[in-house]
């Protein structure tokens, strides 16, 4: 079977890679560049584990085919901290206890992120329905919601300095 | 030496009904006991040895076989949980 | 990168009696976090090897069938494929044995037992070609009526599915075999005097469906089988050296010819404290001799995994108008799946647990249907139990007009109560906890139109169990801790935090690490809230012992006998005074001249185990057009003993309360007349999702188990119990209609909102 020659640009860089043509781009993410970050829970796009960011749009990398991705640019949970700075959602996951298992967190990383781009001040139930396809069977999502809040919080605050900043 | 020995009430039937009795020699440990009581119980002997825990003096002891008894002691037969 | 300590607002300030740790009982960083928010951490199905295979599970099609032949030649003939085994590859289980029923559930040998039983299986180069493999092994079935309901299995007319299966526990023992495996009795007093003294009696039925424990990572293994016998396992397990010996038992191997590393787990709740396809993967990779990778689907994990049981119960109880509770009788059935557990056992124990109830016979019956061999789920069968029991007290409180809560306290036990078993109650914090909700803001909030409050409670025991701990001092002062318990919420930090309060060196200056088998000694299985309390335990008498070597070295270094050196505050401190403190790391620079690394390993089972109490409050708003139940507040208090990571606690707490509401809500087995599995999907098995919940308020009590260092109970498992009383309770208050054939779905919430419910089926009496 022939394999199909894929290019685009994942966490900023510059990416080829073979693959089947049936093969998911959760897989290939996976198996073929090594990024294990993205989780399969249920391969049919009901659990999120599997979240993310392709030219913007959150995505269920397992409803998607690797082709497709070619010359899309696709943002894993691998992409997210800037060099040694963590997004302000790693940061207030860590500091909020979001966490438990953790299996979930990168497609919850995923899909939150993709919530703050559109939405930089998220109510509480505008966070918990921006979260509703993302399963978490560890922590009742309490401070995974609080964490969100958190992270927006201080995105907004540090996003104002820097305007501050530029106009004085 | 004399220790106060109470079982759950699904011995019953293995203790000819009774939930609680005094033995007067019970050993020294609770290896020793459960020994004992198999002699005046048929069958509880081996009834004890699977899975059972005993609280002891008022610590729940799981693998309780020697485990030293003193004069005076409570000792309650019980059961082992499992858990998720 | 920046990892700062926080300390967020804490629901539950510590007593003011409490002891002052440095350490314990505050909220640092987990160590594991920052790999888990980076995508770093590596889970079951994150390992792979060079060279290695895909393998596939072949699974039945039917519920119930013999098996007239497996034909494997086309399989094998296909690209790719480098093994096929089945049943007779593995070594033969005679009903009777210890390992008989793991050893057909792993791989059926003449029967299938329940859809998706195991009956083959392929490994291959790629995945394609194993699941292509997979579906041309040929397996020729005679279907057998399945037995599927409770019902069926208590009709002595209906097959025994085990013809070696003889209940155990009747008396007189039986002589004929049945699907009832196991009868628990329990009685005290004289109930029909006890009912006799009340002056209300209730008497209900409930139903519950077998629901999945939902962890999110599916089952997943690489196991790597050598050419000298030996096998390397990779895999998430709640007991790596669980897996290690029921492996070695299944494959009739010897245990030091396998070790098993513990990958990341994501999520158990009980249903990973089983094995499924780690034999399968080691006997593929010694057939193939090359590594092999197994990965369950979803579908595969809810056809062929633990589901928590179902059950069917009879519960009565009375009240004298004071509202003391006077007797009780239940009578319960749990179904457990095709093999026999000790899910009615613990449903018998757990049922008027809580209550201090004179007079009471408890009746339990297991039973087995062709359904997948049920796991544990998190504080296995008391859930169903609580349900029952809380339902009932709700009701007696209504019609006796007493408070929820108060009708609680006036029957809770407490330090000295007599329990089920006979023996008395350790000091527990049941009244501190309803005291909790009781006196919280939102126990008297006002309610909104088509809302309902219902309250709940909950006791499990916790169980203690064989840990170890090595604490390994390093050069420059740091430590390392290793022990053998999978971390499954946050132990890590915890044991971080144990250690870093023995020490009193800085809890990042710890590494918590999880050892496998052959890093670390023996430890049981994650399981029974034990982690924090067992192995903790493990970790401080190492800690401890290491402070005694540590004195030692010092008084070596200070020239000064051992009895004038003290230990505080990470240093070795000369009682008269003459000598400058030795902080840890000058005494561990100086090892080599004083003895050697200092290591110590604490090893021990764990006694005097602490049993916990939870008390949920929960507000639901119920649609009358549409029969949905949303839950709109929640809070749950929980005695933890001692919260060491209160973030941690709460977590656990959160965490329990969601599940319950699931399974209070949604979650459902649901089988077609054949017993095929109609629902094996998220989409269709529906968990709570982010927007089906509110914030749980959760309220750590912290009554300290007496026998703890820490004075630590466990927190993991009395969560889930009070949750689905406490919504049905709720339910109840919002519609007027008692449900309690769970789950509440909205048909089901509809259907009583729009007939009568189900109340007039059910007797009621008043005395007197």
């Amino acid at each position: 079977m022939s394999r199909v020659h894929v290019t685009c640009t994942v966490n900023g860089d510059e990416t080829e890679f073979l693959c089947d043509g049936g093969q998911t781009l959760l897989n290939a993410l996976r198996d073929e560049l090594g990024l294990t970050g993205a989780k399969e829970g249920c391969g049919t796009g009901d659990c999120g584990s599997c979240s993310v960011i392709i030219d913007g749009r959150l995505t269920c990398s397992c409803l998607v085919l690797a082709p497709e991705a070619q010359g899309a640019a696709v943002l894993t949970v691998e992409g997210l901290a800037s060099g040694d700075d963590l997004h302000p959602l790693q940061q207030s996951f860590l500091e909020g206890a979001a966490l438990q298992c953790g299996v979930c967190t990168p497609g919850i990383l995923m899909a939150a992120a993709a919530l703050l781009d559109r939405n930089p001040d998220p109510t509480e139930t505008e966070v918990r329905y921006g979260l509703a396809g993302n399963l978490c069977r560890c922590t009742g999502y309490d401070k995974i919601v609080r964490s969100v809040l958190a992270a927006a919080d201080s995105q907004r605050t540090t996003s104002q300095r820097t305007n501050t900043e530029e106009t004085a | 030496m004399t220790v106060r020995v109470h079982f759950s009430s699904d011995l019953r039937r293995l203790t000819g009904g009774l939930t609680e009795v005094e033995v007067a020699d019970p050993g020294a440990t609770v290896k020793a006991l459960v020994a004992n009581l198999d002699g005046r119980f048929p069958g509880l002997g081996e009834r004890l040895s699977a899975g059972t825990a005993v609280m002891l003096d008022g610590e729940v002891i799981a693998h309780p076989d020697y485990e030293p008894v003193a004069d005076g002691s409570e000792v309650y037969f019980i059961h082992q949980p499992s858990g998720g | 990168m920046t990892v700062t300590e926080s300390r967020p607002e804490s629901s539950s300030e510590p007593p003011a009696a409490r002891p002052r740790y440095r350490f314990v009982g505050t909220r640092p960083v987990r160590h594991d976090g920052l790999d888990k928010v980076t995508g770093r951490a590596r889970f079951a199905a994150d390992c792979d090897l060079p060279g290695q295979l895909a393998g596939c599970v072949v699974r039945s099609p039917h519920a119930h069938a013999r098996i007239i032949s497996i034909d494997t030649g086309e399989a094998e003939a296909m690209p790719g494929v480098k093994a096929v085994i089945s049943g007779g590859d593995f070594p033969a289980v005679a009903p009777g044995d210890p390992n008989y029923d793991m050893g057909v559930n792993l791989m059926a040998r003449d029967r299938v037992l329940y859809e998706g039983h195991a009956v083959a299986a392929v490994a291959a180069l790629t995945t394609d070609q194993a699941r292509a493999a997979a579906a041309a092994v040929r397996v020729e079935y005679e279907p057998l009526p399945p037995v599927l309901t409770i019902d069926a299995a208590l009709d002595p007319a209906v097959g025994a599915i085990h013809a070696h299966m003889f209940t155990s526990g009747a008396d007189p023992a039986p002589t004929e075999p049945s699907n009832v495996s196991q009868l628990t009795n329990f009685a005290r007093g004289d109930t029909e005097a006890g009912f006799a003294a009340a002056d209300v009696v209730i008497e209900r039925e409930f139903t519950t469906q077998p629901v999945h424990q939902g962890y999110i990572e599916p089952h997943a293994v690489t196991a790597d089988a050598s050419q000298d016998g030996k096998a390397t396992v990779w895999c998430s397990s709640q007991g790596h050296f669980n897996v290690r010996a029921q492996t070695a038992a299944m494959l009739g191997w010897e245990t030091a010819r396998i070790k098993v590393v513990p990958a990341e787990i994501g999520g158990g709740f009980g249903g990973k404290t089983t094995i499924y396809l780690e034999p399968l993967a080691v006997l593929l990779s010694a057939k193939a001799g090359r590594p092999v990778k197994m990965v369950m689907t979803r579908s595969e994990v809810f056809r062929a995994t633990g589901p928590a049981p179902g059950s069917k119960f009879r519960v009565k109880l009375g009240a004298r108008s004071d509202g003391t509770l006077t007797a009780g009788k239940a009578q319960m059935a749990y179904s457990s799946g095709v093999f026999p557990s000790y899910a009615a056992f613990l449903g018998a124990w757990t049922v008027f647990e809580s209550y201090d109830i004179a007079d009471f016979e408890v009746e339990a019956r297991n039973v087995v249907l062709n359904t997948p061999r049920s796991a544990a789920y998190r504080a296995p069968s008391a859930p169903m139990s609580a349900l029952a029991t809380e339902t009932v007290v709700d009701e007696l409180a209504q019609a006796l007009g007493i408070d929820p809560i108060e009708m609680r306290l006036r029957n809770a036990v407490s330090e000295g109560a007599i329990n089920t078993l006979g023996a008395p109650f350790p000091r527990v914090g049941f009244t501190e906890c309803l005291e909790a909700i009781r006196d919280h803001p939102h126990y008297g909030a006002p309610l909104g139109p088509n809302q309902g409050r219902g309250v709940a409670a909950g006791h499990w025991f916790n169980i203690g169990e064989s840990s170890s701990a090595t604490v390994n001092l390093n050069e420059d002062g740091t430590a390392t801790v290793v022990t053998g318990s999978p971390d499954i919420g946050g132990s890590r930090a915890s044991m971080a935090l144990m250690a870093a309060e023995e020490l009193g060196i800085d809890v990042y200056d710890i590494t918590p690490v999880v050892g496998d088998t052959e890093s670390v000694g023996f430890t049981d299985i994650t399981e029974g809230s034990r982690a924090t309390f067992a192995t903790g335990m493990a970790v401080v008498e190492a800690c401890r012992r290491v402070v005694a070597d540590l004195r030692g070295r010092a008084a070596k270094m200070m020239g000064v006998d051992v009895s004038e050196v003290d230990w505080a505050d990470g240093s070795a401190v000369h009682a008269g005074g003459e000598h400058d403190p030795l902080p840890l790391a000058a005494i561990t620079a100086e090892a080599k001249k004083t003895g050697g690394p200092i290591t110590v390993t604490g090893s021990l089972d764990a006694k005097g185990v602490g049993p916990s109490f939870a008390v949920h409050l929960c507000d639901v708003e119920v649609d009358p057009e549409t029969g949905v139940v949303q839950v709109v507040r929640y809070t749950a208090a929980q005695d933890a003993g001692t919260a060491i990571h209160p973030s941690y606690v709460e977590g656990q707490i959160q965490g329990g309360a969601a599940q319950g509401i699931g399974w209070a809500l949604n979650e459902e087995y649901i089988y077609d007349g054949d017993g095929v599995m109609e629902n094996p999907g998220f989409l269709d098995y529906r968990v709570p999702v982010a927007s089906d919940l509110p914030m749980i308020d959760a309220v750590i009590v912290e009554v300290p188990n007496p026998n703890h260092p820490y004075g630590v109970r466990g927190v993991g498992e009395t969560s889930i119990i009070p949750p689905l009383a406490a919504v049905a309770n709720a339910v109840a208050a919002a519609t007027g209609r008692r449900i309690r054939d769970l789950p509440m779905s909205p048909v089901r919430v509809l259907d009583a909102i729009v007939n009568s419910g189900s109340d007039s089926t059910d007797s009621s009496s008043s005395n007197g």
